[in-house]
């Protein structure tokens, strides 16, 4: 029988918990992650009703999570992104959605990270600080760099080209 | 400033439209919630299990010690106990042998025949 309490708090997170991570790059380990993350937050849940934003914190042990598992990856040299990026021209070259992922796994994980939160979670860039424990200035370089670089891939479909 | 944001809005709109969801796992909170729960009880019971053989360990090898210190002790006592020595047995030779010696100058033949 499954808590109320947990329910309640799985309810409301796993989705973006899965969301973030599963767009970060994890896949075979996209279950055990969530578990881990969720593992984490039940430990600590007696500190959610201080946290100002609950979502940015979770995601944050979501990230600290995926940072764990890519260091114990680190020493095989191999990377579960890295095989969807190779092996998915093969499948689905001509495939938009594609594209757009690859263009996400291209960038660098902290300018990942801040992208994610700002553009598919909705976060502020307060919030990403806050949860990231980083100050608002680096947010804004790194969400600056991030948006350069999609930019950039995706430059047949540019805002000013779209207003033309 | 305008830019900025008619970019930061394109790329949350094609981001949101074309990066997927990640595919739902209809099992994980059963498994998580069994997860927790596992970890709550026989991982804190068995926190004196896991550190049983250490604590086993540390005692077997005072245990040795404390022995080995015993039996050494124990060695050094007897081996330490004085052996009756040859030349102390000798010690008082001279007084014995000059009784003995005046008991047999003294000896009076006729005397001890007229005791027997």
């Amino acid at each position: 029988m499954i808590d109320p309490e947990f329910h309640s708090l799985y309810e409301a997170y796993s989705r973006p918990v899965r969301n973030f991570l599963f767009r970060l790059g994890a896949r075979a380990s996209l279950d055990d992650l969530t578990q881990e993350t969720f593992l984490r937050v039940w430990t600590h849940r007696s500190k959610l009703p201080e946290i100002q934003s609950p979502k940015a914190w979770i995601l944050r042990i979501a990230l600290n999570q995926f940072y764990d598992l890519k260091k114990r990856k680190s020493s095989q040299s191999t990377d579960e992104f890295d095989e969807v990026f190779h092996a998915a021209p093969i499948r689905e070259s001509l495939d938009t959605r594609l594209d757009a992922e690859k263009a996400l796994l291209v960038l660098p994980l902290e300018q990942r990270s801040v992208c994610i939160l700002h553009y598919l979670e909705d976060l502020t860039v307060s919030e990403i600080a806050t949860a990231l424990e980083i100050p608002e200035g680096t947010v804004k370089t790194r969400l600056m760099k991030s948006r350069e670089r999609m930019l950039a891939m995706f430059s047949p479909e540019k805002p000013h080209a779209e207003t033309k | 400033m305008p830019k900025q944001n008619s970019e930061n809005e394109f790329l949350s709109r094609t981001l949101k439209s074309r990066v997927r969801e990640a595919p739902p796992a209809p099992f994980l909170e059963a498994r998580i919630w069994n997860a927790i729960q596992s970890q709550k009880t026989p991982a804190n019971r068995s926190r004196f299990w896991k550190l049983a053989p250490s604590l086993a360990g540390v005692l077997g090898i005072v245990l040795a010690i404390l022995l080995v210190n015993q039996k050494s002790h124990l060695t050094s006592r007897i081996v330490s106990r004085p052996l009756p020595s040859p030349v102390a047995s000798l010690e008082g030779w001279e007084s014995d042998f000059a009784d003995g010696f005046d008991y047999l100058t003294d000896f009076d033949a006729e005397e001890e025949i007229a005791i027997f």
